[in-house]
C-alpha cells in the first residue's frame, strides 16, 4: 500500500500508486430525461493532478456535484479511498477529506483571512466564556498559509483582497478542514490573464503537500501546464484518460470537440444574395464584445462557435435590446434598429430563442397557453383589449401539433410539468410562428433529447427555406456544423475566424476555439 | 394558481386537514378564554349572521376589508408587494373628506363620484412614489411602502388637528361632509349601503381583468417570470408601475367609500389598521379577487361575531385578531404543501 506516498515527489507518480477515487460505470439521468453522465469509469490517483476537460454541458458539473454529495449518481458505484462511497450530503464527502472550491466565492467580506478560513471551527480557539483567542487562531491559519507560501497575512480583511487572493483563501479554508481531495471547479474563469500563472503554481503547491488535485477547465493551455492527468468528457461520456505525456493540446481539443458528423448528408442550402441583418463593428457597454461585424443573409444559417464564455450570450442580449453597445450598429433589411427595444425588435421581425428556457423563455408556472401566446398576445390575432381564448387555444393546439409537444393532459397544466425536450419545442414553435425575418437562436437543443433535437433542426431548414435568416448561436459543433452556412468562431468576445461551408475541419476550428490559434492577445499565455 | 385548480385527492387531503388544525386551535384558544368551543363558535356565528341586521353588519365591515386586499393583490400579480395600503387608504379617506366638506357640486351623485375619484387619486399618490423609486432606483418597495405608512399616518394627524380641524369640535377630526355627499343607508338600523355592491363590483371587474384581458395577461407574466416578460415585448417597468398605481387607488377608495358610507369625517384613529388585515387577506387568498371576499366574509363573520361572544362568555373580543393569526400561520405553513413551491 502506498497510502502515505511522500509528499514532494508528485511529478513522477508512479504506476504502482493506487488509486484514490474509482468511478466505474457512472450514469446519472435527470428527472426530465436529460442524460448528463453515460457509463461514466475513470480513476483519480492519490497525490495527483487530475484534469477534467468538456465543452459546456460535456457533465463536468454534473460528475462533481455527484462526488460533492450534491446528487446522487442513477447508476454505478463509485469507491473513494477503498470504501464504497455515495454520500447523501455534502457533509458526508466533507466529512472524507473531500473539499470542493466553487466559481463563486463564499466569503464574508468584512472580517479577516483567519476568521474566514475558521468560521464554523472557531469553537476550538474559544476559552470558556467564549472568547477567541486571535492569536492562537492566527498562527494556526499562518503555518498553513507558510506551506503553501501565499503572501497573505492572516489579518487581511477579505474585503481589501484581489479577487486571485480571494479565491486562495477559499482554498485555503478547503485544505484547513482536512482536506486531502480537493475539486477545484474552473477556478481560472475568475482570473485575470496574468494572474493565472500564480494561480497555477498555487495549486501545484498543494499537489506537493500531498494532496489530490481534481482540476476542472476547458482552457488547454493551463491544463498542460499543471495536469498530470487528463479525463476527457464529451456528452456525458469518458472519451479517455490521458497522462499528459501521451496526448498534446490539439489531440486533446479534438476529442473534446469531436469529429464531425457527415457532411455529405446536409441537404441543399437556401442563402439567397440579399443581405437581411448587417451588424457593423459593435462593442457593448459590457466592454465584452470588441468590434464584431457580419452579414446574414436571406435564407442563410450563421453559425456562431465558441467556448462559453467568450461572448455568446453577449451577442445574444445585444440583438434582443437588453444590453447597450458602447459603438457600432445593428441595421435589420436597411435600417437601423439599435435604439429598438425587445417588443419594437420584434415587430419589425425578429424572433428569440434563449439559451435559459426556464428563466427567460417560459413562465414555468403559467400554463402552456399562456407560454404560447407570449409575445404574440399584442399582435391583435387574440383580440384587442380582451383574449379570446378559443383563438388562443387554436394557435396553442396548432404549435402542439406541428412541434410534437408531448403535453400530457391538457393546454391548462403549467409548462413545469413538461419535460425539458417538450418545453423546447414549445418555445421554438412559438419563436418561429412569428414568421421572422430573423431567427436569433442559442444552444436551441440544450439538454433535449436526439428525437427534439432533430425536429426543431429540421423547423430551422424549413424556417430558412422559406427566407429567413437564422442566427445560430450554440456550444454544440455538431450542431453549428449540421446546419450552418457559415460559421464564426468567438472567444474573448472577438471573431477570431470566419469559415464557410463546406470548408469545415473540427480540429482547426478546435484550436480557435480554445484558443491555440488566431488570439491576439498575446499577453495571455494560459488561455 | 393553475395547480390550485387541478385537484388532487392529495390536495383535497391537505386542504381538509387545514381546516380541520385552524378549527381545533381556535377551539383551544376559545377553551383558554373559558368558555365551551361549541357554545363559542355558536355565539360568533349569531352574532355575526344570527339576524339581517348581524348580517347586513358583518357585510358592511367587509368593504374596507376586499378593497384594502385587492389593493395588495393587483401588485401582487404583477410581483410587487405593496405594504402600504394602510396609508393610502388614510390618505384616500382624507382626500375625500376634504372634497366632501369644503366643495359642492350641485348634484348628489356628481359629489359622490368626485369625491371617490379624488379618494382613489390620493391613494395613487401615495403609492406612486415607492413604484417610481422602486423602478428608477431600485429601493425596495416593500421598505418604501411601509414606512409611508407611518409618513401618511403622521400627516393625517396633522391635517386633523391643525389646518383641516373641525372648529367646533374639542376632538382633532375634520369637519362632517355636506349630507349630498353621504351614500344613503339601504336598510333602516343598519349602515349597508350600496358601497358594498361598489366593492363587490371592482373585485368582479379584476377578476375578469385578470383572468381575460391581454394587460391582464401581461400582470399575470411579469409576476411570473419578469425576463420572460421582457424578452416577450411587455413594458415590465410600465406594467408594475401601473399595477401599484392601481393598487393604491383601490385603498384610497377603501378610504373614500368608509367616509362618504360610515363615518362622514376622517378623525384620530380613523382606520383599526385595515391595510394590514387587507395584506392578510390577500395572503391567505393567493391573490386571487374571488377568494378574497371569501377570506374577507369570514374575517367579518370573526371580527363582529367576537363582539358577541364577548358580551355572552369571558372571552374577550380581541379573540378575533388571534384567530385570524392562526389562521395565517397556518394556511402559510400549509401552503407550500397545497399549492406546491412557486420559484420566484
Amino acid at each position: 500500500m502506498f497510502l502515505g506516498a511522500p509528499p514532494g515527489a508528485p511529478s513522477s507518480i508512479s504506476r504502482e500508486v493506487l488509486p484514490i477515487l474509482v468511478c466505474n460505470n457512472v450514469s446519472k439521468t435527470y428527472p426530465n430525461g436529460l442524460e448528463a453522465l453515460k457509463e461514466v469509469s475513470f480513476d483519480v490517483k492519490r497525490g495527483e493532478i487530475h484534469a477534467i476537460v468538456g465543452e459546456n454541458g460535456a457533465g463536468k458539473s454534473t460528475l462533481m456535484n455527484i462526488l460533492f454529495g450534491m446528487f446522487k449518481p442513477t447508476s454505478g458505484e463509485i469507491t473513494f479511498k477503498d470504501k464504497q462511497f455515495s454520500p447523501k450530503h455534502p457533509s458526508e464527502a466533507i466529512g472524507l477529506g473531500i473539499g470542493m472550491v466553487h466559481q463563486h466565492f463564499k466569503l464574508v467580506q468584512s472580517i479577516t483571512v483567519a476568521e474566514n478560513v475558521v468560521l464554523g471551527m472557531e469553537k476550538r480557539f474559544q476559552n470558556r466564556i467564549g472568547k477567541i483567542n486571535n492569536a492562537e487562531m492566527n498562527s494556526s491559519v499562518s503555518s498553513l498559509i507558510e506551506r503553501l507560501r501565499m503572501s497573505i497575512s492572516p489579518d487581511d480583511r477579505i474585503q481589501d483582497l484581489p479577487i486571485s487572493k480571494k479565491q486562495q483563501v477559499e482554498i485555503l479554508k478547503v485544505l484547513y478542514r482536512d482536506t486531502d481531495f480537493v475539486i477545484l471547479d474552473e477556478p481560472t474563469a475568475v482570473l485575470a490573464p496574468n494572474e493565472v500563472e500564480d494561480f497555477l503554481e498555487f495549486v501545484t503547491g498543494i499537489r506537493d503537500m500531498g494532496k489530490t488535485v481534481v482540476f476542472i477547465s476547458h482552457r488547454l493551455g493551463e491544463v498542460f501546464a499543471i495536469a498530470d492527468r487528463i479525463t476527457i468528457l464529451r456528452r456525458g461520456k469518458v472519451v479517455g484518460t490521458f497522462d499528459k505525456k501521451d496526448v498534446n493540446r490539439e489531440s486533446v481539443a479534438n476529442m473534446m470537440i469531436g469529429t464531425a458528423s457527415d457532411l455529405s448528408e446536409r441537404p441543399e442550402d437556401f442563402v439567397r444574395d440579399e443581405i437581411v441583418l448587417s451588424v457593423k463593428q459593435i462593442s457593448d457597454i459590457s466592454g465584452i464584445l470588441k468590434n464584431l461585424s457580419f452579414d446574414l443573409h436571406e435564407g442563410e444559417v450563421l453559425g456562431f462557435a465558441g467556448v462559453g464564455g467568450n461572448g455568446q450570450e453577449e451577442l445574444f442580449e445585444v440583438l434582443a435590446g437588453n444590453l447597450m453597445l458602447s459603438s457600432g450598429e445593428i441595421l435589420l433589411k436597411g435600417s437601423s434598429i439599435e435604439s429598438l427595444n425587445t417588443l419594437e425588435r420584434r415587430k419589425v421581425g425578429l424572433a428569440y430563442i434563449t439559451d435559459d428556457r426556464m428563466k427567460k423563455g417560459l413562465a414555468p408556472d403559467r400554463s402552456i397557453v399562456e407560454n404560447s401566446i407570449a409575445g404574440h398576445h399584442k399582435s391583435g390575432r387574440f383580440g384587442k383589449l380582451a383574449i379570446n381564448s378559443s383563438k388562443a387555444n387554436a394557435f396553442t393546439e396548432s404549435i402542439i401539433a406541428d412541434y410534437d409537444v408531448r403535453t400530457g393532459k391538457n393546454i391548462r397544466t403549467p409548462v413545469r410539468a413538461l419535460s425539458g425536450g417538450n418545453m423546447q419545442k414549445l418555445l421554438v414553435g412559438r419563436e418561429i410562428a412569428y414568421d421572422p425575418a430573423v431567427l436569433i437562436a442559442s444552444q436551441p437543443t440544450a439538454g433535449v433529447d436526439v428525437a427534439a433535437r432533430k425536429l426543431i433542426h429540421d423547423s430551422f431548414r424549413r424556417l430558412s427555406k422559406s427566407g429567413s435568416g437564422i442566427i445560430l448561436i450554440s456550444g454544440d459543433l455538431e450542431e453549428i456544423m449540421d446546419l450552418a452556412n457559415r460559421i464564426i468562431v468567438l472567444y474573448r468576445g472577438r471573431a477570431v475566424v470566419e469559415l464557410a461551408y463546406p470548408h469545415y475541419d473540427t480540429t482547426e476550428i478546435s484550436y480557435y476555439m480554445t484558443g491555440i490559434r488566431g488570439s491576439q492577445n498575446a499577453s495571455c499565455t494560459y488561455s | 394558481m393553475q395547480a390550485a385548480r387541478t385537484l388532487s385527492l392529495r390536495k383535497l387531503f391537505l386542504s381538509l386537514l387545514l381546516v380541520v388544525c385552524i378549527l381545533s386551535v381556535w377551539a383551544l384558544i376559545i377553551w383558554f378564554g373559558g368558555e365551551s368551543p361549541f357554545k363559542g363558535f355558536s355565539f360568533i356565528i349569531e352574532g355575526s349572521l344570527g339576524n339581517h341586521y348581524q348580517l347586513l353588519s358583518t357585510l358592511n365591515k367587509m368593504v374596507p376589508l376586499i378593497l384594502a386586499a385587492a389593493a395588495v393583490a393587483v401588485p401582487a400579480w404583477t410581483g410587487m408587494w405593496n405594504i402600504g395600503g394602510e396609508g393610502q387608504l388614510l390618505l384616500g379617506a382624507f382626500g375625500a373628506a376634504l372634497v366632501g366638506f369644503s366643495i359642492d357640486f350641485g348634484a348628489g351623485i356628481v359629489n359622490i363620484v368626485v369625491a371617490l375619484l379624488v379618494s382613489a387619486a390620493f391613494g395613487m399618490a401615495w403609492a406612486a412614489w415607492p413604484a417610481i423609486f422602486k423602478i428608477k432606483l431600485r429601493m425596495d418597495e416593500v421598505v418604501t411602502t411601509l414606512m409611508g405608512n407611518y409618513i401618511a399616518a403622521q400627516l393625517i394627524a396633522y391635517f386633523i388637528n391643525k389646518p383641516f380641524r373641525d372648529p367646533r369640535s374639542p376632538l382633532a377630526q375634520t369637519p362632517y361632509i355636506k349630507s349630498s355627499y353621504v351614500i344613503p343607508y339601504l336598510f333602516e338600523g343598519s349602515q349597508f349601503s350600496a358601497t358594498f355592491l361598489i366593492a363587490i363590483g371592482i373585485v368582479l371587474v379584476l377578476f375578469v381583468f385578470r383572468k381575460k384581458f391581454i394587460m391582464g395577461y401581461e400582470f399575470e407574466i411579469t409576476g411570473s417570470n419578469s425576463d420572460f416578460a421582457e424578452l416577450s415585448g411587455v413594458k415590465v417597468k410600465k406594467i408594475k408601475l401601473l399595477s401599484m398605481l392601481i393598487g393604491g387607488a383601490l385603498a384610497g377608495l377603501a378610504g373614500g367609500l368608509l367616509v362618504l358610507g360610515m363615518t362622514q369625517r376622517v378623525m384620530q384613529s380613523f382606520s383599526p389598521g385595515y391595510g394590514f388585515t387587507g395584506l392578510l387577506i390577500c395572503l391567505l387568498a393567493f391573490n386571487d379577487p374571488l377568494i378574497i371576499i371569501g377570506i374577507a366574509f369570514l374575517f367579518s363573520v370573526l371580527q363582529t361575531g367576537s363582539v358577541n361572544l364577548q358580551l355572552f362568555s369571558s372571552v374577550p373580543a380581541e379573540i378575533s385578531g388571534v384567530l385570524q393569526a392562526v389562521m395565517v400561520l397556518f394556511v402559510a405553513a400549509f401552503k407550500t404543501f397545497i399549492v406546491g413551491r412557486r420559484d420566484s
